[in-house]
């Protein structure tokens, strides 16, 4: 079963048209990425996913389920672009209604939460405040409460913004780490360097269309991903 | 509908409601009044009064006290409508909650009941601290179930008003939401007035074009003034006005009409 089924999805703001009959399959297992440039169109595409928008034409399944049904997303975990929460909640306490929010059992919430904070290193960080906390922090916070609960995919938008090199490498170190445990992954980036050492399949979007999709290393050959995108879309 | 979740939401209200400052602000307001009131009654009771009751003059205390709370009872709640949504969207939590398992509905029916319970608490606080001030002024326990009916009524106006501002703050900024909704609650409630009580040939009779849009507003909204005026005849101890039933059904079938359209523009939102 396809994890993710795009069949030509299109989107319009007003006259702008943000997708363009995208079409598009990932499988579980798989360790996606969805790349293009800035207003390619792929925080759109994440949010149709998500049901967060709507999309005005074509057929978009979630783990097998019509994305309008909100039981498409019981084993999805999403990280959004900017990850954020009320000022005055603890970061143990954002993970704590979300991994309730996510359907974990009352009695299981406060393991998996400490569990999942001293997975991304902010264990020490639990009674910490959101506002106190610098864009890294929070960042972390939002992909430890992404960790929480039974999930099948992971929807990623930028997961590597506001990581200092330390938590790039470590935030790649458990990505690989998902992956091999048959998680599938879907990373929404511009951080070629990582997508390239994590990923083994990419789609390249612009201006709402598909440029390619397939097996990296198949596509990229010799070239690096840099090069490679900027081939295709750099002009 | 997945209780569980609405619960969450509705506990994820309001303990990020009952922080607001304007809420704290009010509740200071209410204790400074109360304080003042009390010190003017117990000077107007030892020095004037020698032959009202103490009862009567409590009650009608408390009474008077909840008309002015009253009087500011919307501003409360459209301040609360129109935040409670429009933070969610404007510090894009709302993606976040939405991306879970959790339908637009259960989303809208959490956030409305949490903020009616802080409004309500509100109600509830002002009441104790009206009669404790009363009582520590005059020496008398002034309650009555008719005083306390009467503020639970007024939560109805108040959840109406709560409603109206989460729908129109879907579409609008906080400043221009509250404003529109200041402007629709006093539509709403010279329609009520023109109205209430009216029977449909006397009103065909007078009908010109500005009394025929009254009109319809009159029957399409629900009846905030009706509500809140019955709320007040109670807390001063008077009797229940004429046409309760009838105006009972209205309300569930306006209540349940404006609940459907703030779902229905809820849904359409993309956040």
């Amino acid at each position: 079963m396809n994890i993710i089924e795009a069949t030509n999805i299109s989107k319009n703001y007003g006259r702008v048209a943000a997708l363009k009959n995208f079409s598009l399959s990932i499988e579980k297992g798989e360790c996606f990425a969805l790349l293009g440039k800035n207003g390619a169109g792929k925080t759109t595409f994440v949010k149709s996913l998500l049901g967060l928008v709507n999309f005005s034409s074509g057929d978009l399944k979630l783990l097998g389920k019509n994305v309008g049904d909100k039981t498409s997303r019981e084993k999805v975990s999403y990280l959004p672009e900017k990850f954020s929460f009320y000022p005055y909640y603890t970061l143990a306490g954002v993970c704590e209604f979300y991994g309730k929010l996510k359907g974990v059992p009352h009695h299981l919430v406060k393991e998996q939460v400490g569990q999942a904070m001293e997975r991304l290193g902010i264990s020490d960080l639990m009674d910490k405040k959101v506002k106190e906390c610098s864009k890294g922090q929070l960042q972390r916070t939002g992909l430890a409460a992404t960790l929480i609960g039974d999930t099948e995919l992971f929807i990623l938008d930028e997961p590597y913004s506001g990581l200092d090199p330390i938590g790039i490498k470590e935030l790649q170190v458990l990505l690989s780490e998902l992956a091999a445990s048959g998680k599938t992954i879907f990373i929404n980036s511009h951080g070629l360097d990582s997508v390239e050492k994590v990923c083994k399949n990419i789609a390249i979007l612009d201006k709402g269309e598909l440029v390619v999709q397939g097996e990296m290393r198949s596509l990229l050959g010799e070239k690096n991903l840099l090069d490679f995108f900027y081939e295709k879309v750099g002009k | 509908m997945n209780f569980n979740q609405i619960g969450l939401i509705f506990k994820n209200t309001v303990t990020k409601e009952w922080r607001s400052k304007t809420l704290l602000f009010l509740l200071g307001v209410n204790i400074l009044m109360i304080f003042l009131a009390g010190a003017f009654l117990s000077f107007f009771n030892k020095e004037v009064l020698t032959d009202m009751s103490l009862d009567s003059l409590a009650q009608k205390t408390v009474g008077i006290f909840f008309l002015i709370i009253n009087f500011w009872s919307f501003l409360i709640s459209a301040f609360f409508g129109v935040g409670v949504v429009r933070s969610d969207s404007e510090e894009g939590v709302m993606a976040q909650l939405l991306a879970f398992p959790l339908s637009r509905g259960e989303y809208l029916t959490g956030r409305v009941l949490g903020a009616w319970t802080i409004v309500m608490l509100y109600y509830l606080l002002s009441l104790i601290m009206a009669i404790v001030g009363v009582y520590m002024a005059i020496g008398s326990f002034a309650f009555s179930p008719g005083l306390f009916a009467g503020v639970l009524l007024n939560t109805i106006p108040n959840l109406i008003v709560l409603v109206i501002g989460i729908l129109i703050s879907l579409n609008l900024g906080k400043i221009q939401s509250f404003l529109v909704v200041m402007l629709v609650v006093f539509f709403v409630s010279i329609s009520n007035g023109l109205y209430q009580g009216v029977e449909l040939s006397t009103a065909f009779e007078t009908m010109t074009p500005m009394r025929s849009i009254a009109f319809v507003i009159h029957w399409i909204a629900p009846h905030i003034s009706y509500w809140g005026d019955n709320a007040n005849e109670l807390i001063m101890g008077n009797s229940f006005g004429e046409g309760a039933l009838r105006e009972t059904a209205h309300l569930l079938f306006t209540g349940s009409l404006l609940g459907l359209v703030t779902y229905f523009f809820l849904k359409r939102k993309e956040v």
